[in-house]
């Protein structure tokens, strides 16, 4: 299987120069084949999030590399790193990120916009993106006009319409309701089965987390432990839990369990 | 933690955007308290002609920018203090009385007051010398006025602009405490409607600019009288329909282009305009109108300064003309005598013998040979030739015709008459400048025919003949011109008959004309520039109010993988935008302003308007450059800078 992401070593110490040096990562190496959903989970302050803005190229390792594709990006720097975050990247964010003066149609269509994509090209995938995850007629609306499922959804979309390596999600279902949030996953197992988008995505919700087809545990900056799923949502769901209250993660932060 | 190091906290925190805040209102007090000095000065109070009026111009000019100042901290400090209604809201949730509230924005205010009221003084003792020899040059004071400011003139403008400050905190307080606590913390979010396109309020706003437009082009004097206030009103109101309405077209319409929409500048350029259009679109209005009062008024003065200077040479073209009967002894080496001995020389004179007469007995006009009409130096350029060959006259008045067509009247025939005997002739009326200083008796000049003035003049009765003699020097504008045209005054009166020698010069009237406007005119600069800088200012507050909003949409921009070489492109197309719009509009109406004052003053002065508006842009382009760097690095910076 091709090699898509692969993280080496990286290890992220923040403060220093006479502040309290926080060691936020530790040596955590981390490989994501084409096609995988994999799950980042651990408790609050075990780095994912850290983790995930050195993956999104948008924080640099103190030490260790991140290649996607083969790049090491943490070799590129300014105008390149810009370029390649827009071309080979999505984002997803908890927040969704949406610009408030762009209609979601615009918003979707952002990366292409950016990439100089003739409009024919631009309408003309926007349409089927758009009927694909059943947000075709919010198009023409603004940001605030509409939920936040669906602006997590137009997120989505606007995340995988440039035909990105990778897929980055930040906490996608922290501001949903449970059931928008049920919605979201499934639209990004879709994507991930219908057109092999690769995708890692970081949540603290065993919930959200028991869609993906693998998961790695995090605690203090190190990978704890990596599970597989089997055939059965159901069972992963209750495997991760069961991971969860042996990490003790759940004593200091109640994990959401919805579902 | 006090109260008041919470507000000190707050207000170095916030410093960006008070800096405007307190730049225009240093400049303002700066001006106010040099302008009150000068008002109050002793020495204007009566110490030599005109002095009161001079005291009285500043004092309405201080008047003026304490007017604009306060509509600035009203507008400003509300729009401000809006801005931080959610942090205000906050502040009550957790429990903070609005006793404790309002001390902390008071205290706030008296740190911004006073460091406006310091500096701006500060600055005003500095530049106090400057501006009183600017004054005294201007006024043509032998010495410059002593430097001077009492006590009345500091609390004077403590006074005002102490209270001033009071009124409009208290004025924003009472916004504050009037809003429950959900209202502040929700003050933020509110949603702002997609701009729709009215087409009536378009349509009213062109009818009322191009009815404003065609108004002040009407080539009649007494129409552009009657229209400079419905003009002024119509225009105004106009461009604030206008520029809401023509900005939500234009957007709509470029966002329909999609083959120029859905690029990366214009599509994050248009879309952001377009979000904020609503607030933008008045102030922006405002701004333009604001920016053709300044280009105008200035303008204005600066061309009646060179129109009354003209106007001074129509009528006196000459700075040295002595007038004597020709049968008597002449005095021309004295006159002479009197500019060496102020140090005058290389004169070029001309002489010329001629008479008095009365066209139709009841205009009196001095004689005047073409060939001389045409080699003398005049206020205007233009030389006429002389209708109908050997009987045609040009009767030229010492005054300006406000009808524009006057050039192009028929000849009507007329009597000269001279000393008894009468001549017809067809005469052409013309009101381009006299070659002669005007006399007594006759204020008036006749071009005649060489021929015919030769004849006329021998016919005379010989007493009854006038020596004219004219000195014309290329420095007559020079103090020493002026000193010896004052003594010739004084030496050569003539007398009541008109008999005696008369000495006569252009130069006192043209001084204090230019000093009179030149005066005006370096007042009213000032006056401009507070409008100017707090106009300016308003744009300034416009960015700065919605700073976190836009540091959040270029964040997000930058996640995306937008660079910053990009960011700062789209970024200084917006201000420009926002900026430079504002200027053109103004710009525009201040041009059709000047074409009305053109009708006027019987000459095009758009060349005027165009060095001012020049002035201007020079120091609109410095203060956009100051703000956009301010406005880059608050944008820019911060904490969480993306690698």
């Amino acid at each position: 299987m091709m090699l898509v992401l692969e993280a080496r070593g990286l290890t992220k110490v923040y403060g220093g120069r006479g502040k309290v040096a926080t060691r936020a990562l530790n040596n955590l190496s981390l490989q994501v084949h084409k096609g995988e959903f994999l799950g980042i989970m651990g408790p609050s302050g075990s780095g994912k999030t850290t983790l995930l803005n050195l993956l999104a190229t948008i924080d640099r390792p103190t030490s260790g590399s991140v290649a996607i594709e083969g790049t090491d990006v943490s070799q590129l720097q300014g105008e390149k790193l810009a370029l390649f975050r827009r071309r080979r990247l999505g984002f997803v964010f908890q927040d969704y990120n949406l610009l408030d003066s762009l209609t979601i149609g615009e918003n979707i269509a952002l990366p292409l916009v950016l990439d100089g994509v003739p409009v024919r090209v631009i309408k003309e995938r926007l349409r089927l993106l758009a009927a694909q995850l059943g947000i075709g007629d919010i198009l023409e609306k603004y940001p605030y006009e509409v939920s936040g499922g669906q602006q997590q959804r137009a997120a989505a979309a606007r995340a995988i319409i440039h035909e990105p390596a990778v897929i980055l999600a930040d906490e996608p279902t922290g501001n949903l309701d449970s059931r928008s949030a049920k919605d979201l996953m499934e639209t990004l197992v879709m994507l991930n089965n219908l057109a092999g988008v690769t995708i890692v995505m970081v949540t603290h919700d065993a919930f959200a987390a028991s869609y993906c087809g693998r998961i790695q545990f995090i605690r203090d900056g190190q990978l704890y432990t990596e599970i597989r799923r089997g055939s059965s949502r159901e069972a992963f769901f209750q495997q991760i839990l069961d991971v969860l209250s042996l990490m003790g993660g759940g004593r200091d932060e109640p994990l959401a369990n919805r579902g | 933690m006090s109260l008041w190091r919470i507000a000190a906290r707050n207000v170095w925190r916030n410093r960006g955007r008070y800096l405007a805040y307190l730049g225009s209102t240093a400049f303002a007090v700066m001006i106010y308290f040099i302008y009150t000095a000068m008002a109050l000065h002793p020495d204007l109070q009566g110490g030599f002609p005109g002095a009161r009026e001079v005291s009285r111009g500043i004092q309405a000019a201080s008047v003026v920018i304490a007017g604009i100042t306060f509509l600035f901290l009203l507008t400003s400090n509300t729009a401000f203090i809006r801005s931080r209604k959610k942090e205000f809201g906050l502040w009550s949730l957790m429990g903070v009385t609005r006793g404790q509230l309002m001390a902390v924005v008071l205290w706030e205010s008296l740190f911004v007051a006073a460091a406006a009221l310091a500096i701006g003084l500060a600055f005003g003792l500095l530049f106090l010398r400057l501006f009183f020899m600017a004054i005294s040059a201007l006024l043509g004071l032998p010495e410059a006025l002593p430097v001077q400011a009492g006590p009345a003139v500091w609390l004077q403008t403590l006074a005002v602009f102490g209270s001033f400050f009071l009124f409009v905190c208290l004025y924003s307080l009472i916004d504050i405490l009037r809003s429950t606590v959900i209202e502040l913390i929700r003050a933020e979010r509110k949603p702002k409607a997609d701009p729709a396109f009215r087409w009536w309020k378009a349509l009213l706003g062109l009818l009322l600019v191009a009815g404003g437009y065609a108004w002040a082009s009407l080539p009649r004097p007494n129409a552009i009288i009657l229209g400079v206030i419905p003009v002024t009103i119509m225009v105004s109101l106009g461009t604030v329909f206008l520029m809401r309405e023509g900005s939500v077209a234009l957007l709509n319409w470029l966002r329909r282009r999609e083959g120029f929409y859905y690029r990366p500048s214009p599509l994050l350029v248009v879309s952001h305009l377009r979000f904020k259009l609503q607030e933008n679109a008045k102030v922006l209005a405002n701004t333009a109108v604001a920016i053709a009062v300044i280009l105008t008024a200035v303008s204005t003065i600066y061309t009646l300064l060179v129109v009354f200077a003209h106007e001074a040479l129509m009528r006196n073209p000459h700075p040295f003309q002595l007038v004597e009967p020709a049968d008597s002894a002449t005095a021309v080496d004295a006159v002479e005598a009197e500019l060496r001995r102020h140090g005058l020389e290389r004169w070029a004179r001309r002489d010329l013998v001629t008479v008095r007469g009365e066209v139709d007995g009841k205009t009196g006009v001095l004689l005047v040979p073409h060939s001389f009409y045409a080699g003398v130096r005049r206020a205007s350029d233009l030389v006429r030739t002389l209708p109908d060959g050997r009987e045609g006259a040009l009767l030229i008045y010492p005054s300006i015709n406000l009808d524009p067509g006057w050039q192009d009247q028929d000849p009507v025939p007329r009597e000269l008459t001279v000393g008894g005997r009468t001549y017809p002739l067809s005469v052409l009326p013309d009101w381009s400048g006299l070659p002669v200083n005007g006399l007594e008796k006759a204020r008036n000049a006749l071009v005649l025919p060489d021929a015919l003035f030769e004849r006329i003049v021998a016919e005379s009765a010989p007493d009854l003949r006038l020596r004219v003699t004219i000195w014309e020097l290329a420095n007559w504008r020079s103090r020493e011109a002026a000193a010896a045209a004052e003594a010739l005054i004084l030496r050569f009166p003539g007398d009541a008959t008109g008999a005696g020698r008369l000495f006569s010069s252009t130069i006192p009237q043209y001084q204090a004309s230019v000093s009179g406007w030149g005066l005006t005119l370096f007042v009213g600069v000032f006056v401009s520039l507070v409008f100017f800088a707090t106009t300016c200012s308003v744009l300034y507050f416009r960015l700065f109010t919605e700073i976190d909003e836009d540091r959040r949409y270029f964040r997000r921009l930058q996640h995306l993988g937008v660079s910053r070489a990009e960011l700062r492109r789209v970024s200084l197309r917006q201000t420009q935008v926002i900026f430079f719009v504002p200027f053109l509009v103004g710009l525009m109406h201040s041009t059709f302003a000047m074409k009305a004052l053109g009708t006027l003053a019987q000459r095009s002065v758009l060349h005027y308007g165009w060095t001012v508006a020049l002035g201007y842009l020079g120091l609109y382009v410095l203060y956009y450059g100051v703000t956009y760097a301010v406005y880059w690095r608050t944008l820019s910076g911060g904490n969480t800078r993306i690698a």
